[in-house]
């Protein structure tokens, strides 16, 4: 138990992810369910960033190390990739995502939340 | 009255007995001179979401200092290495009660027939921000050491932020 991921800092990041999985569902939800026509490249990888965030607050909340450990790198990537993409064509993103231009919208907290969760969780296996 | 009439009177170069005398109504009623005597009084009274409006901005600016000093407070409280106190957990919960004064006057100035466009968005700030401190004060709860009250840091800013942006949507569409 002394190695669980779950506890100390590991449940402040749980809360952080928690929030993002709120954020980001409901922002998804909406844009989804209101206007999915206008720009469904972004809303559907506004839903993937939802889906990510829910299921590390998920594996964070479980201890599930190596659930937690891939759903990190895939965030780390999609910021990475999405934030790229919305720099280099902004017209396939009209609206808003968590992760356009690396979260810009959301202080950049999505780029560098990823790097605390791996290292977290990376230091936790010792 | 006739005293205070006279005085007006003498004071004032442009008053007329009719603005004399509604004027010193004015001062047993304690209440702002809307009407001069004779005038068509005006029967339509503006919509109940106008008329609360403006205490909606009220009730979210309280909502964002309290949050705001409670992620302060909570701050102090994790870098000084305690677990949530008391204090945290009174502040959280009277934040919870500003929170809800607050959805309230969203929700009767929606009914009013105020608002932006998009009330979808709008009721989702609402209903996220009434969930975070009591989610906040549980996981603080679970975990009793400064990592709970850096939760509750997280809280405040969020309830902060999400204020703020209430408040755009708000004025956005009304």
């Amino acid at each position: 138990m002394t190695t669980s991921i779950s506890t100390g800092p590991g449940r402040a990041l749980i809360a952080v992810y928690g929030l993002f999985s709120l954020a980001a569902g409901s922002r998804a939800a909406v844009q989804i369910l209101t206007k999915f026509d206008e720009a469904p490249l972004a809303y559907s990888l506004s839903a993937l960033a939802a889906v990510v965030y829910i299921a590390l607050t998920v594996a964070l909340w479980r201890g599930a190390r190596t659930f937690a450990l891939v759903g990190l790198v895939i965030e780390l990537a999609g910021v990475l990739i999405i934030g790229t993409l919305s720099l280099l064509d902004p017209a396939a993103f009209p609206d808003e995502t968590v992760w356009s231009v690396y979260g810009k919208g959301y202080v950049f907290i999505p780029l560098v939340l990823p790097v605390i969760g791996l290292f977290w969780v990376l230091r936790r296996r010792r | 009255m006739s005293a205070i009439g006279a005085s007006e009177t003498a004071a004032g170069a442009i008053a007329t007995p009719y603005a004399v005398r509604d004027r010193a109504l004015d001062r047993l009623t304690c209440r702002p001179r809307r009407h001069r005597a004779g005038a068509p009084r005006k029967v339509d009274r503006p919509p109940l979401g106008i008329a609360l409006a403006p205490m909606n901005t009220v009730v979210s600016t309280i909502v964002i200092v309290a949050s705001l000093l409670l992620m302060l407070a909570s701050l102090i409280v994790a870098i000084r290495n305690r677990p949530m106190g008391m204090v945290l957990l009174v502040g959280f919960a009277v934040l919870e009660v500003a929170i809800l004064v607050q959805a309230g006057f969203v929700i009767a100035a929606v009914a009013g027939g105020e608002g932006p466009d998009e009330k979808v968005t709008l009721f989702g700030y609402v209903a996220g921000q009434v969930v975070i401190p009591p989610a906040g004060v549980f996981l603080a709860l679970a975990e009793r050491s400064r990592w709970g009250s850096a939760i509750l840091v997280v809280a405040g800013f969020a309830i902060a932020v999400m204020t703020g942006r209430l408040l755009q949507i708000w004025q956005g569409g009304a």
